[in-house]
């Protein structure tokens, strides 16, 4: 059975036109222009994952708190936001709402297939039977690809996909200066050279969180970061 | 010229007040003087009404025989005036109010005038005259070279130098002196009998070159005339000289008989002197004085001041003089025509002091009898200009003070106001051309309250204005970002779509553009995110040296075209400042991004660190065009460009130097671009204080 993406997006030409991308990649789709259709869908059957807009028609902030109901629903449900907002504070506010990843309109429709299929396959990896893994190790840092989950000092890091593959794209090749044009490929999101510098801050106070003596993410002024051991 | 000098200069006007008062004082004075002059005509018209009345009154003499009547008297009078010119009397004699001790000596006098013979050098006689009651005192200074005294063995009274008095009576009086002291005044009986007149004191005091004598003798003697010559004699020879001539009238005697001045005095009046004369001008009778009965009680130094004010109108008034003889003064010389008239006379004496003479004849018969001249000093209605004046002044100071004071006041609270205004309108905006919120509202129903009112709107107007400026890159991204999203989406399924290769082309044509878009886009909220970033952001120590270090390795490899060089001016290899580096590489990004953009080809751009006791100051310079000076405070304002379109590839939103700004105000510290002292390149300093 095919997975069920919902789209709840009022602007319905990029609803049709992720809808089309979808579809073609072999996923059902439902679109919901604003909050109460999606709600009143919801209620009979959760889709797979839903990538919702923030601005929903005259709800300024409506894509927020569909994600708040949803996430008291459920737990595991991947939730994206795509929305045109990209300032810092909408971010932050979206990610603390339990979603899974903050994607801004900018992004290709490449680049976002990309981050679905592997918010799936994240899902997959929790879900289904511990398979044979693919787990890189450096130091204290455990990356798990498949789950698409990160460790650091045996200790599970809350984080977003886009966090994942900057950290995995850094420690891959420990002492390798990455600029930020090649994190943001990396990461699969077209973002300016600021977002990726808050971004790493917000990865460095997530390791800080759990080890106060954390400093193996490094910065090369004016080339980039490296992954430091 | 502030507000306040203007409306000062503009009050100065309020001098006027004090002008037209003065103005208006010299009027009453001039009319109170003209109804002095009227008065005093007035007061003397009656008076001389009365004179003529009574004629007895003016016989004024007591030489006339018995049957001579009194019209007699006038007529002789009248022919008189005809003479007076030709031979002046004699003798007039002062009247005094004592007698004076006869002692040869000239000290009991009082200061009289002399009377003066003369005809040469050696024929010289001074001599003067007083009457008391009824006594006559004449005293004689005359030249003489050589005194031969009287020989009492030769005759009694003619040998000798001597002088001869000839009266009315027909007699004549000789004082010879034996001998320097009393002298015995002796008269001629018949031609060789000399008689002892004993009511005759006498005595002669013997000078070098003069003797004196000095005679009292009763009035009744004289008969009304008196006359004298003089014998001098020598051991040859005898002179004779004198104003007596054989065989001519001897002229009268004249005098102030009490009887007219009691008379007269009948009509005496306080602060105002009576003069009768006679037509040649002697001084008959006189009461009164033409001292002011009042004295100004104005302060001496206002009263100096106004009637140094009035004194221009006084110009050319002649010296005011007192004497017996009143024949020079011009009012006497008009009376004498027969025509009455008044005369102001300067007081020589008294700064400011004017004497109002008013001249009337008398007529007896048609004929001018005598002459009344009434005097009166301006005193007396200088005092009542004086209170006018006193109160005017005060009036005035007070009035112009307090208008002055008003005045100024007034000025001062409208520039206040205006002040006010012009600080709140200066403060609108802030040093980062950000206007505040707040405007001072104004509820005053003035134009400086309609022009506040104004100017808030204004201020409100241009705040909405500027910050709707501010927010539209940002609206406009985020407004642009949905329909972009559209182009975007829209070009990915066409290109998973079967295309032939012409549509290909012009698909990926259009996602380039796309993207340019997309960019600028981002380019356009940038300062948002930053001002988002630094919000969120904490201090932390980093070392500037070794981050500038690893920018510059950077920025060459980036700019190849440039020379960038690194000038550590500290004289430390690390050196700490509290700061977030994220934003310092930014800020370093923009400022080196636009000194690159500036800085013609194989130009070199100098990073340079200097310390400071507690700044550090960074320094990107560069070589350039110069900065135009009208724009060197807005150069860090949000949107401006100081670009010439010349490139078009790259996306120039007037953005960069607005970000290096916020994050130097973040880091607490301060930038100035400046021309470079050569001219040939521009330098940016940033001061951030150290840790």
């Amino acid at each position: 059975m095919s997975k069920h993406i919902a789209i709840v997006e009022d602007e319905i030409n990029i609803a049709e036109n992720y809808r089309d991308a979808f579809v073609q990649q072999g996923y059902t789709v439902s679109i919901y222009p604003n909050r109460s259709s999606a709600m009143a869908a919801f209620e009979i059957e959760l889709p797979d994952l839903t990538v919702i807009d923030v601005g929903l028609e005259d709800e300024i902030e409506g894509g927020f708190e569909l994600c708040r109901d949803l996430r008291s629903r459920s737990k595991t449900l991947p939730i994206v936001f795509l929305t045109a907002r990209e300032s810092e504070f909408d971010k932050i506010s979206g990610l603390r709402l339990g979603a899974d990843d903050y994607l801004t309109k900018d992004i290709g429709l490449h680049h976002m297939m990309a981050r679905i299929v592997a918010l799936f396959r994240r899902v997959d990896a929790l879900s289904g039977p511990l398979l044979k893994e693919r787990v890189i190790t450096t130091g204290d840092l455990s990356i798990n690809i498949e789950r698409m989950s990160i460790q650091w000092q045996s200790q599970a890091l809350e984080i977003t996909v886009t966090e994942f593959w900057v950290i995995h794209c850094l420690a891959r090749h420990p002492g390798q200066v990455k600029s930020r044009e090649q994190l943001m490929e990396a990461a699969k999101v077209v973002l300016d050279d600021n977002t990726i510098t808050s971004h790493i801050k917000r990865i460095r106070k997530k390791f800080l969180a759990i080890d106060a003596g954390f400093n193996a993410i490094n910065t090369a002024y004016g080339l980039g970061y490296r992954w430091h051991v | 010229m502030t507000l306040n000098k203007q409306l000062f200069l503009v009050s100065l006007l309020l001098l006027s007040i004090p002008w037209s008062g003065c103005q208006y004082l010299q009027e009453i004075d001039a009319s109170l003087r003209s109804g002095q002059e009227q008065t005093l005509r007035a007061s003397t018209q009656v008076i001389v009404k009365a004179l003529s009345q009574s004629p007895e009154a003016l016989t004024l003499d007591t030489h006339k025989n018995a049957s001579v009547d009194d019209i007699k008297v006038d007529d002789s009078n009248v022919d008189r005036i005809h003479e007076a010119d030709a031979a002046d009397s004699v003798f007039y004699c002062h009247p005094m109010n004592y007698q004076i001790d006869t002692d040869g000596y000239a000290d009991g006098w009082p200061k009289i005038e002399w009377s003066v013979w003369s005809s040469t050098a050696a024929e010289h006689v001074s001599y003067r005259c007083a009457i008391h009651k009824n006594q006559l005192m004449l005293f004689f200074d005359v030249k003489n070279s050589e005194m031969v005294f009287n020989n009492p063995t030769r005759s009694l009274a003619s040998n000798g130098d001597r002088v001869v008095l000839v009266t009315g009576n027909e007699k004549e009086y000789i004082f010879a002196a034996v001998a320097p002291g009393k002298v015995t005044g002796r008269y001629f009986k018949s031609p060789h009998i000399t008689y002892r007149e004993s009511s005759i004191e006498a005595s002669l005091i013997d000078n070098v070159d003069r003797y004196q004598l000095e005679i009292s003798m009763p009035l009744a003697l004289v008969k009304g005339k008196l006359s004298f010559y003089i014998i001098d004699e020598s051991a040859s020879s005898s002179s004779r000289f004198g104003p007596y001539e054989y065989d001519t009238a001897v002229p009268e005697l004249i005098y102030q008989p009490d009887r007219i001045r009691a008379f007269l005095s009948t009509y005496a009046q306080a602060g105002q002197r009576l003069s009768l004369l006679n037509p040649d001008g002697w001084l008959i009778a006189s009461i009164g004085t033409a001292e002011p009965t009042s004295t100004s009680k104005s302060h001496w130094l206002l009263q100096k001041f106004y009637r140094g004010l009035l004194a221009g109108r006084y110009q050319g008034q002649p010296d005011y003089f007192d004497g017996v003889n009143f024949f020079g003064r011009n009012e006497f010389k008009r009376a004498r025509k027969g025509q009455s008239s008044s005369l102001w006379y300067k007081d020589p004496l008294k700064d400011h002091h004017h004497v109002l003479a008013n001249a009337e004849p008398i007529f007896l018969d048609g004929q001018v009898a005598a002459i009344l001249i009434a005097e009166q000093s301006s005193e007396q209605t200088a005092t009542l200009t004086d209170q006018a004046f006193g109160r005017l002044f005060s009036l005035s100071i007070i009035v112009m003070g307090g208008a002055t004071l008003t005045l100024l006041a007034y000025a001062s609270w409208l520039s206040w106001r205006i002040r006010k205004l012009s600080k709140a309108t200066q403060n609108a905006l802030d040093e980062r051309g950000i206007i505040s919120n707040y405007y001072p509202h104004s509820n005053a129903n003035d134009e400086i309250g309609v022009l506040s009112r104004n100017y808030g709107e204004l201020m409100k107007r241009i705040g909405d204005y500027t910050v709707y400026l501010q927010t539209l890159s940002r609206k406009l991204s985020h407004e642009l970002r949905t329909p972009l999203a559209i182009i975007h989406s829209s070009l990915d399924n066409l290109e998973s779509q079967q295309l032939d290769s012409q549509s290909r082309i012009y698909q990926q044509r259009a996602k380039e553009g796309a993207l340019r878009l997309g960019k600028i886009l981002t380019a356009m909220s940038e300062a948002k995110r930053v001002e988002e970033i630094i919000e969120h952001s904490e201090l932390e120590s980093v070392d500037v040296i070794f981050l500038v270090t690893e920018l510059i390795a950077a920025y060459s490899d980036l700019y190849d075209g440039h020379t960038i060089n690194f000038e550590n001016n500290v004289g430390r290899s690390s050196l700490l400042v509290n700061a977030v580096p994220d934003l310092l590489v930014q800020m370093l990004d923009k400022l080196i991004e636009n000194a690159v953009s500036f800085c013609p080809p194989a130009g070199v751009i100098v990073i340079a660190i200097d310390h400071r006791r507690t700044t550090l100051e960074l320094t990107v310079n560069n070589d350039g065009p110069l900065l135009p000076k009208s724009m060197q405070n807005q150069l860090f304002d949000n949107m401006v460009s100081l670009r010439e379109e010349r490139e078009s590839s790259a996306t120039h939103l007037g953005l960069g130097l607005y970000i290096v700004s916020l994050i130097v105000n973040f880091h607490s510290g301060s930038i100035i671009a400046k021309n470079r002292d050569d001219n040939r390149g521009v330098i940016f300093s940033i001061n951030l204080p150290i840790e």
